[in-house]
């Protein structure tokens, strides 16, 4: 059973459709990118998810359950970080974990504990005081010490400095990845997140344009970097000139009859991202 | 039961501050009073030989108005029935108020006096917990902390239950320990400058105990019976954009005027004034039977309707609107 099975989510906001017709399945222990440009309806589809907003039409369930009509049973199972800070910035550390721990039953106290000795985090500050880098590091901490089998993470390292970024992956990857668990990630930074990825989706006018594994990607799609003086072969999806030459990218087109115009190789998330985003039916 | 003390004591940690300090500071001031008067100020030793009630003349009362608003006034009032005059002591901040009780002759008033004392910090304590009110289901959605509260496993109707609960009954705990403590201070130099009386006949006089059980009682009861006013308050917090307090106060006023002007009558008014809660209610002098009569009155009964029916619109706006 899928983790998340959307199809034909459409959420309408007056004229706009900012879901239309969004289709998202996520099997077990995958780590799925969620990418698309501002106003795409990733955002929407990420509360829609979380059981934050309604649905004009469309099936969603997750885990088995309806998001929005199941939310309080669904959050059992899922943990969310957004982009920005969310945690109250009142309240102080350690009664943080305590609420956490009072209402939680997935949560595991002593590992949220051992994962905050880690950092500089104060347990008896409240969060205000804290840096954006250590309110990140002490959500992280109160979600990766949730017992979850899907977390959400929208935007998680935005405005954070490369170091913090860089530990926050590293964190993700060595803490909670594991087994059957499963993360939904959107980010801008997508060459960031390019390396923990094993699954796809590219988002454009609330509408699924690509959902792929990372390894249908690399079978399926192939860059051209054209040598001087060729032209390229027909049925590219999307093509820019470059200091190195003129770039090219192509779907199920044999490498080796690419290979005789120029260079080839497989393209990186950002040039096929581009590729597909300006390609008007790919 | 566990979630929703969690919920309740996440509540009180937000706004202890708010509900801590003003009764706090209502007892510093009383306490600071009484030392004044114990300590420093004049102690003013008046005799009323009350043969008569006509021998207590507007010149008395001009006199004590003169004196520091805050002492210890020895007042002896013979009542009738008794051979020998009965002296006792008060602390009160109003002189004048004080003395024209006593000027009926009645020792028995010690309760009412206190009563009276306790009206400021259930005045102050309304005032914070309707604004308290808003606040709950407003400042999550403007910090956005509404979206950490709801990536947990827990229900709105809990939530909001558990923040009703709170504004009601927990939030006003801290008011009710200073108001027991403010009347055990009286009582206690009351008894302390007692000459005439011993220790058993200014406790009786003062009613300490029923006085307690009113002031318990009576914050339960107002909970109650303030209950769709509160509801009110949470709704707006948990819809509005911005202005919480503006739209809260508004909305209702222009529809009282609709109202009037309309069908020329005053349900709406008449429901919210009376369901700001009755003085009896602020003092905790109702007693125990005037509270159930409260609680048993038709007024009551459409007023937790009325709580109902908005607290089930804050639980559904809490599900529909998000952070703002």
């Amino acid at each position: 059973m899928n983790v998340i099975d959307a199809r034909q989510l459409v959420k309408r906001y007056g004229a706009n459709a900012a879901l239309d017709g969004f289709d998202l399945q996520v099997p077990p222990g995958r780590i799925v990118g969620l990418i698309g440009p501002n106003g795409s309806g990733k955002t929407t589809a990420l509360k829609a998810v979380l059981g934050l907003t309604t649905l004009d039409s469309g099936e969603l369930v997750i885990n088995g359950l309806t998001p929005w009509t199941h939310r309080a049973q669904l959050m059992a199972e899922v943990a969310y970080i957004p982009d920005t800070g969310i945690l109250p910035r009142w309240m102080r550390v350690s009664d943080l974990v305590d609420y956490v721990a009072g209402v939680h039953t997935r949560f595991d106290r002593a590992r949220a504990e051992a994962m905050l000795a880690r950092t500089d985090i104060n347990a008896s500050r409240p969060v205000r005081v804290l840096s954006k880098g250590m309110q990140v590091q002490l959500h992280l901490a109160l979600i990766l010490a949730i017992n979850a089998r899907l977390l959400v993470l929208d935007e998680p390292t935005l405005g954070l400095d490369v170091l913090f970024r860089e530990q926050f992956y590293d964190t993700l990857l060595n803490d909670y990845f594991e087994g059957e668990r499963s993360i939904l990630i959107t980010t801008h930074e997508v060459r960031e997140i390019e390396h923990v990825l094993t699954d796809v989706v590219f988002m454009a006018r609330g509408k699924s344009r690509l959902a792929a594994s990372i390894d249908e990607i690399r079978e399926q799609y192939t860059k051209l970097t054209l040598t001087t003086g060729n032209t390229p072969l027909e049925g590219f999806i999307g093509r820019r000139q470059t200091l190195a030459g003129v770039e090219c990218i192509y779907r199920n087109v044999p490498r080796d009859v690419l290979a005789r115009a120029g260079a080839v190789s497989v393209p990186d998330l950002v040039e096929l991202f581009v590729a597909i985003m300006e390609a008007p039916h790919a | 039961m566990h979630n929703f003390i969690t919920l309740v004591n996440r509540e009180w940690q937000e706004h202890r501050n708010t509900f801590l300090f003003p009764p706090a500071i209502i007892l510093a001031l009383i306490v600071i009073a009484v030392l004044l008067g114990v300590t420093l100020g004049e102690k003013v030793k008046l005799q009323f030989e009350l043969d008569s009630k006509r021998d207590i003349s507007p010149s008395s009362f001009q006199q004590l108005d003169n004196r520091p608003a805050a002492g210890l006034y020895r007042v002896a009032a013979r009542e009738d029935g008794y051979s020998q005059p009965r002296t006792m002591h008060v602390a009160q901040y109003n002189t004048a108020s004080t003395l024209s009780e006593l000027a009926d002759a009645d020792v028995g008033k010690l309760p009412r006096i206190l009563d009276e004392l306790t009206f400021p910090f259930f005045l102050v304590l309304i005032l914070v917990s309707l604004s308290a009110a808003i606040s709950v289901t407003y400042d999550e959605r403007k910090d956005r902390s509404l979206l950490f509260w709801k990536s947990m496993p827990v229900d709105d109707t809990e939530t909001i239950l558990s923040k009703f609960v709170f504004v009601s009954w927990v939030a006003p705990l801290a008011t009710v320990a200073a108001v027991v403590v403010a009347r055990l201070l009286l009582v206690g130099v009351a008894s302390v400058y007692s000459t005439e009386l011993d220790l058993g006949e200014v406790w009786g006089n003062a009613q300490v105990w029923s006085g307690f059980f009113g002031v318990i009682t009576g914050f339960l009861t107002l909970g109650l019976w303030i209950a769709p006013i509160y509801a009110w308050l949470m709704l707006v917090g948990a819809v509005v954009p911005k202005s919480p307090t503006l739209i809260a106060l508004l909305s209702p006023l222009v529809v009282m005027w609709l109202e009037w002007l309309f069908f020329d009558s005053r349900h709406l008014f008449s429901f919210v004034v009376s369901h700001i809660a009755p003085k009896t209610l602020y003092s905790g002098s109702a007693g125990f039977t005037g509270q159930l009569d409260l609680l048993l009155s038709a007024n009551f009964a459409i007023g937790l309707a009325v709580a109902a029916l908005l607290l089930a619109m804050t639980v559904y706006a809490r599900r529909r609107f998000n952070e703002i």
